[in-house]
């Protein structure tokens, strides 16, 4: 049996106040879960198909779903090819970090577009909100100049943020 | 009559969309207040919570009657949330990398938002294993058994991780206590 404290006790009442539910939240959850489904979700239509079945039914779905720029990724969800670009003239390197990367400053690098006034790279981002930014050099955090912004984490340093839609 | 869980999972693999609206709307509000406890971001917390619920009805199949479903949902939730808990530290570790290249004087301190918002800064303070147990334990009063189906940790652990979270969160907020 634990103590009671009447401050732990405070606490936890302060941590069970419910957290007021975003209808359009609701609304975007219920749209990524049910899209694609919307008469029967894939896994009762597993069920009732035989493994060979289930084999070409997957394959048919990739054709007609899959349109131009689209892949599903080990038949989990979409993937949406996204260029980010940013015009750094003097830099000798720029980086994409992301939550889509672990923040990473080595794992995304931009390449040099023509003159090498703008750097760019295409990445394949899942549907959902990401916050990235750019580091010019290994030491600036920039945001991107033409995206959002996105709100204030608590981090202290600005980034951008990117929404993709999920595929209906 | 109020369907129980396990007749709208049945429902829902059944291709009922209602029912798995009914699911959503009946879990949705301590799902957000879990991931939004364990992140302490609005915006990361809602993705979390539909990370989750996409994965669950992707995995209705899998889902085993005796088990219930509020505990086999928050062992998802709880996956999403510790990823992402994760990639938050990762960032954290790289920004303060990245110092020396930002004016501080543009992350000026919060003002004090009172209590609440002191309770949600000491329950960041704690490592991710112990705010994942104190939650589970103390807001969602989960027993110690369902716990460790959802985190995979013994009971013995469990059990110190709670009671460390307890002893560090009294601390922290020791300057409440006569309020």
């Amino acid at each position: 049996m634990t103590d009671r404290d009447p401050l732990l006790d405070r606490v936890i009442a302060e941590l069970k106040q419910p957290i007021e539910v975003d209808p359009a939240a609701r609304r975007r959850l219920l749209d990524a879960a049910l899209a694609g489904s919307r008469r029967r979700p894939a896994a009762a239509l597993l069920r009732r198909l035989s493994p060979v079945a289930v084999a070409a039914a997957a394959g048919i779905v990739l054709v007609v779903l899959a349109g131009p720029g689209a892949e599903r990724e080990r038949g989990e969800r979409w993937t949406t090819p996204v260029r980010f670009a940013l015009a750094a003239p003097a830099a000798r390197g720029v980086a994409l970090v992301g939550d889509f990367n672990d923040w990473d400053p080595d794992a995304t690098p931009l390449e040099p577009v023509g003159s090498g006034d703008e750097w760019a790279v295409t990445v394949r981002l899942r549907p959902g909100r990401h916050a990235y930014a750019f580091v010019v050099d290994g030491t600036q955090w920039v945001p991107d100049p033409t995206a959002a912004l996105a709100p204030d984490d608590g981090f202290g340093v600005p980034s951008s943020v990117i929404v993709i839609p999920e595929r209906m | 009559m109020w369907p129980s869980d396990a007749d709208l999972v049945r429902r829902a693999r059944d291709g009922d969309p209602a029912a798995f609206e009914a699911l959503v709307d009946r879990h949705y509000p301590d799902c957000l207040r879990y991931a939004f406890r364990m992140l302490g971001d609005r915006a990361d917390a809602e993705e979390a919570v539909q990370d989750a619920f996409v994965r669950a009805y992707r995995s209705l199949w899998n889902y085993r009657e005796r088990d219930q479903f509020r505990v086999w949902l928050l062992r998802i939730l709880a996956n999403r949330c510790r990823t992402r808990a994760a990639a938050a530290r990762r960032r954290l570790r790289h920004l303060e990398a990245f110092a020396a290249s930002v004016d501080r004087t543009a992350v000026a301190p919060q003002p004090n938002g009172g209590f609440g918002r002191a309770v949600q800064r000491a329950l960041a303070a704690l490592p991710v294993e112990q705010r994942e147990a104190f939650l589970l334990k103390h807001v969602e009063e989960l027993s110690y058994e369902e716990i460790a189906r959802i985190t995979g940790a013994g009971l013995s652990a469990l059990r110190m991780r709670v009671k460390r979270a307890r002893e560090r969160l009294a601390a922290l907020l020791e300057a409440y206590r006569d309020d």
